[in-house]
């Protein structure tokens, strides 16, 4: 309920504040004479530069001109017109306005290479030629992208030929070769492009335009060969003293203790939004389950907020079917991400990212980092959809795909006990959709 | 892009600077005074702070580097002017003398009401208004002006997770607040 009268909040508010204008040509007229007020210095230096040759020229008529162009050129000037003395007159400050519409990537991958290579077409949007001479700056924005570049940010100098007309375009090339592999999520919206001159950035935007061509996608099928250099290419895998299941139990008792901790340590010091908890207090409880790393990084700001009353969307709350992927496990350290699907009282969901560390024989929470999926494209299958919407007492039941707003939506139908209804879940980023056919 | 067309005039000093800074006042004028008063609730203040963003907007153009779009930086000058006054001793004076005097909470809004006709379009709005500060930014920025959950984190400076975790607690209490006055369940 609360949620669709939010999505029309911005109607409801706008009426509610005025119906009519609040902005009106009174408040401009204040803004504009509070503006020239600032310009007033400027104004007066520009009045003593008309006053001089004036009363050079009365000087002249008076016969008196070398002593009086002195005193007019010295005295005057120095004391009671500082502002005289005429500056050099600056350039006009031109601005280069520029676009990057029509850039794009294409990512190449074979047994022998990995290659990006980045095409900018950067358009002259400005009314007249470029004269400064832009450089571009690519910035990779994946961590993934980072590790196969070998670089964060690779700044790209084309020769100044000083002939950026109006309305033209330029082509400028990059080519990066990739010491590993990287994934197709890897390079959505993962590279952005800056114009710079002048040490200004002047137009900034993301290649949204990524080909993606890796061998087994392209239908190219390596020779037996050449698998199996590129299987002894692979660095020996490290001995695994725990199975991906063990790991994720790990997790999830990890978590369950913190949980506990924090109801009994609210139980023993009557913790609510106004008394907050303190690290100082709460902190020594958790350091069986916990290194000292997320106790720094981590406890000491999640405490004093945790006891809000808001805690439901504070501890993570792991989908334990879609995308809980263990992403690396070594004797002493495990990753692990997932998502937490958005929900009624949250339509966000998130994407978790967990560290646990072995101290002591000891599997302790080392850190964890949550990100918004708004704006994600986690390109859910309709399964995963329908497995985000079961519970152990309902039936999910698909019913159509659609497109709302250029994303792919799975409506369901969803029954249980005392009720049936349709629901919609947005593929991208698990919300769920209300306004649709 | 005619937004940058317009900074760029601005900028170049040009004789019709003050016709382009005219133009940029007429595109977002009107949307930040509402903000303003969404958040500060008080027409003399929304008006006095309008003025001064859209002045510090004339000031520091020049510094204006293209990274976001105009709107969101001219957001991001309002919404810190804004809770720069919410903290400001000026404020919490006005506050507590309101409470002196025994004037009536909502002031202005009481006959500003009369204009929504829906009765449940009301009790929202009066909701909204009267939520704490710190949930009615996150309602406001991200549902009433429709930013991401990013640029609400990047305006507010705050993390995404916090915002929200505000969000959710906000929807809780305005959902309370809601039922409190009359609202529909």
């Amino acid at each position: 309920m609360m949620e669709e009268q939010l999505k029309k909040l911005s109607t409801t508010m706008d009426q509610g504040i005025s119906k009519g204008k609040v902005f009106t040509d009174k408040d401009k007229q204040q803004i504009l004479t509070r503006i020239r007020k600032l310009s007033v210095p400027e104004v007066r230096s520009k009045k003593s530069h008309a006053l001089l040759p004036k009363f050079l020229t009365a000087a002249l008529f008076t016969g008196i001109i070398f002593s009086t162009y002195i005193y007019f050129d010295k005295e005057p000037v120095q004391h009671t017109q500082p502002n005289v003395v005429k500056k050099p007159e600056e350039p006009p400050v031109s601005i280069p306005n520029v676009s990057g519409e029509g850039s794009s990537a294409v990512y190449t991958s074979n047994v022998d290479e990995n290659k990006l290579t980045i095409s900018l077409r950067i358009t002259n949007n400005s009314d007249s030629t470029i004269t400064n001479r832009l450089k571009y700056r690519i910035t990779f924005l994946n961590s993934d992208l980072v590790k196969a570049t070998g670089t964060e940010s690779f700044m790209i100098e084309p020769p100044n030929d000083s002939s950026f007309e109006s309305g033209g375009t330029k082509s400028i090339s990059k080519e990066f070769n990739l010491t590993k592999r990287v994934a197709r999520d890897s390079l959505e919206n993962a590279i952005k492009v800056e114009a710079i001159s002048d040490n200004k950035t002047h137009h900034s935007f993301v290649i949204d335009t990524v080909k993606y061509e890796a061998y087994e996608d392209i239908g190219i099928v390596p020779h037996q060969e050449e698998v199996e250099k590129e299987e002894e290419k692979k660095e020996e895998p490290v001995p695994i003293a725990i199975s991906e299941g063990e790991a994720k139990q790990i997790l999830n008792r990890n978590l369950a203790d913190i949980k506990q901790t924090l109801l009994e340590s609210q139980k023993k010091n009557n913790w609510h939004s106004d008394n907050p908890a303190t690290y100082e207090v709460a902190g020594p409880d958790f350091e069986p389950f916990v290194t000292d790393n997320f106790s720094n990084n981590v406890l000491k700001t999640f405490l004093p907020e945790y006891f809000c009353e808001c805690d439901s969307g504070m501890l993570p709350r792991i989908h334990q079917e879609v995308r809980f992927n263990v992403n690396a496990i070594t004797e002493d350290m495990i990753e692990i991400s997932g998502i937490e699907p958005a929900s009624d009282m949250s339509n966000i969901g998130s994407q978790w990212r967990f560290k646990l560390a072995k101290e002591d024989d000891v599997w302790k929470l080392d850190h964890w980092e949550e990100s918004i999926l708004q704006g994600a494209n986690l390109r859910l299958t309709k399964e995963e959809a329908g497995k985000l919407l079961s519970t152990q007492t309902n039936t999910v039941t698909f019913q159509k795909e659609i497109q709302v707003s250029g994303a792919k939506v799975y409506v369901f139908q969803v029954k249980d006990a005392d009720h049936e209804f349709m629901a919609a879940i947005n593929s991208s980023d698990t919300s769920f959709v209300y306004n649709y056919e | 892009m005619e937004e940058d067309h317009l900074i760029a005039k601005i900028n170049r000093n040009s004789p019709s600077r003050e016709d382009a800074f005219n133009k940029l006042m007429d595109m977002y004028g009107e949307e930040i005074k509402r903000l303003i008063f969404s958040f500060v609730k008080n027409w003399p203040q929304a008006e006095d702070l309008t003025q001064d963003v859209f002045v510090t907007l004339y000031t520091k153009l020049e510094t204006f580097r293209g990274e976001s779009n105009i709107r969101s930086w001219i957001y991001s000058i309002a919404i810190n002017k804004t809770k720069d006054y919410l903290k400001s001793w000026h404020f919490r004076k006005m506050q507590v003398t309101d409470k002196l005097k025994g004037e009536p909470k909502t002031g202005k809004n009481a006959v500003e009401l009369h204009v929504i006709s829906n009765t449940e379009d009301r009790i929202l709005y009066e909701s909204v208004l009267q939520l704490p500060l710190k949930y009615r930014e996150v309602i406001l920025i991200h549902y009433y002006k429709e930013f991401s959950i990013r640029e609400t984190s990047e305006f507010l400076s705050i993390k995404e997770a916090t915002v929200k975790t505000r969000l959710s607690r906000a929807r809780k209490l305005l959902q309370e607040q809601y039922t409190k006055l009359g609202g529909e369940r």
